[in-house]
């Protein structure tokens, strides 16, 4: 199996935010999710991928090749949606594809047609007329309309009602059923992720937590509800206490069942259980 | 590269009949106050088209810097010193229209009204239809690198600030004059005069190599303007 992505050591430093020796990879046939809070680093390396900042340390390879040498044939077999798609707002949806389109060799006009349909969107009218959801929705129409084997989304969620929502997951879905194309799809609403993602990636403060299969995910963490008296001892990523005891996270279930047996309840953890506490732990924070 | 050109003229092409309305309007205005000899309503014009021929050659760089479209375009396949050679044709392509225009108009004017006042009959000699244009096109060779290198708003403070430091720096130098009197022969106008010394002995050269400088020495600061583009927006952060 080929990596699609692979990224080594990935380093990026701001005045006020670093990005520090981030590597994971991305096989072909698979969809990874990239989640984080708020100025975790998510967008920080979408744009590195996509070479649109400069990276200060490491190596980033798609589809086997270094992303700077052959950044014109990487880029003609990516299909990309930004969380703001600088268009021309006062164009028509249909002027902006004819300014892009010819950029692609394998641009399908029909697939474009299908989609616009689909999706519901005004051919004729001016982007500054569309919502932010249909601006989403256009730039995702053009991201899938060349057939691209690795398709990079940043938030493209965001705006979007929960009908359309699950429309383009199950066109993702779709699209990876062909085996040798990918998706990297980074949004907060990790509800998405649970339906469509195989790989999972936590970014907080700029620093990887992990990379791995969801599945592997999902059964490494478990939320943990216990009384006061037993935090202090009990292995947890982040907690938050209360009045009578404490919810948390552990990331080692076997050891936490067999020193605590009844003593505490253990339930499945969502992603966003997850995300929370590792941020939670990251921080060193609690709520009382 | 022409996908990239033919985009400046799609993004723009809604403003183009505004300026082919307006330009020959201002012009036949400017042409009007000269030949009634209405000085104060002439420099009114004379400025309204001078800052109208600049905006419009400024369109396409106006509309991709206000709609911050590099991102869009560098996440293309296509390379980056491609993205800035389309802009400065498109730019150079659309100032060359601009000044078509006002020429056409000038003549059109003299035609017409069978007169011809003498400032415009500098304006439509050789040499003055050569500052014609290249007024704005040395304007916009200076101005451009400052748009590739920073956002509209920065690249704009950038260059404005880059001209009042060149103000600057003349008084400074007025002032050094004045302060060193006596001690050290300094003459600001050494420069000014070395300046005419080179235009007189441009013009005082045959025809043919005249013209050939009048060329090769503007395209020359353009394509050195467009080298500093390059260079600066390649390492540009989007």
């Amino acid at each position: 199996m080929k990596n699609m992505l692979e990224i080594q050591n990935l380093s990026k430093s701001y005045k006020d935010f670093n990005l520090r020796d981030v590597s994971f990879t991305l096989p072909e046939g698979y969809i990874m999710g990239l989640i984080g809070p708020n100025g975790a680093g998510k967008t920080t390396i979408i744009k590195l991928v996509m070479s649109l900042l400069k990276k200060d340390a490491g190596r980033i390879s798609i589809f086997g090749m270094d992303h700077r040498d052959h950044e014109v044939d990487i880029k003609s077999r990516i299909g990309f949606v930004y969380d703001n798609p600088n268009y021309y707002d006062h164009l028509s949806l249909r002027r902006i594809k004819n300014i892009i389109a010819p950029f692609y060799r394998t641009w399908d006009e029909g697939r474009f047609q299908q989609l616009v349909k689909q999706f519901n969107l005004p051919l004729n009218k001016a982007l500054r007329k569309f919502s932010r959801g249909m601006v989403m929705k256009a730039a995702i129409a053009i991201a899938l309309s060349h057939h691209a084997d690795f398709i990079i989304m940043d938030e493209p969620t965001s705006g979007l009602d929960p009908i359309f929502r699950r429309e383009l997951l199950d066109l993702l879905g779709e699209i990876l059923q062909n085996e040798k194309k990918a998706v990297l799809f980074s949004t907060h609403i990790t509800s998405d992720l649970e339906k469509i993602a195989d790989y999972i990636t936590l970014l907080i403060n700029g620093r990887l937590v992990f990379s791995d299969t969801k599945d592997e995910v999902l059964a490494k963490f478990a939320l943990v509800k216990g009384g006061r008296d037993i935090i202090g001892d009990i292995p947890l990523v982040g907690f938050k206490a209360h009045e009578y005891g404490f919810e948390g996270l552990t990331d080692n279930i076997q050891a936490v069942r067999k020193k605590y047996g009844s003593k505490v309840v253990l339930e499945k953890a969502s992603l966003e259980d997850i995300m929370f506490y590792n941020n939670l732990g990251n921080n060193h924070a609690q709520f009382n | 590269m022409l996908n990239l050109i033919k985009k400046d003229w799609e993004i723009g092409a809604i403003y183009l009949p505004v300026i082919i309305v307006l330009i020959p309007f201002v012009c036949l205005m400017v042409i009007w106050t000269m030949m009634d000899n209405l000085g104060f309503h002439m420099g009114i014009f004379i400025v309204l088209a001078t800052v109208l021929i600049l905006v419009s050659s400024f369109l396409f760089v106006g509309i991709n810097s206000a709609s911050q479209s590099d991102a869009l375009f560098v996440s293309l396949p296509v390379p980056r010193y491609k993205i800035v050679i389309a802009r400065y044709t498109s730019t150079l392509m659309l100032l060359a229209g601009v000044w078509l225009l006002v020429i056409m108009t000038c003549f059109a004017a003299v035609n017409v009204f069978a007169k011809s006042p003498e400032e415009m009959i500098f304006l439509l000699k050789p040499a003055g239809l050569a500052g014609l244009f290249l007024l704005p096109f040395l304007i916009i060779a200076v101005i451009l690198p400052f748009f590739f290198r920073f956002d509209p708003g920065k690249g704009f403070i950038a260059f404005i600030s880059f001209q009042i430091a060149f103000m600057l720096l003349v008084d400074i130098l007025r002032y050094l004059q004045s302060v060193l009197k006596g001690s050290l022969h300094f003459d600001l106008f050494y420069l000014l005069s070395f300046i005419r010394d080179v235009l007189n002995w441009v013009l005082g050269l045959p025809a043919i190599i005249m013209y050939a400088f009048a060329i090769l020495v503007p395209a020359l600061f353009m394509f050195t303007s467009m080298v500093v583009s390059i260079f600066l927006f390649r390492t540009k952060e989007l």
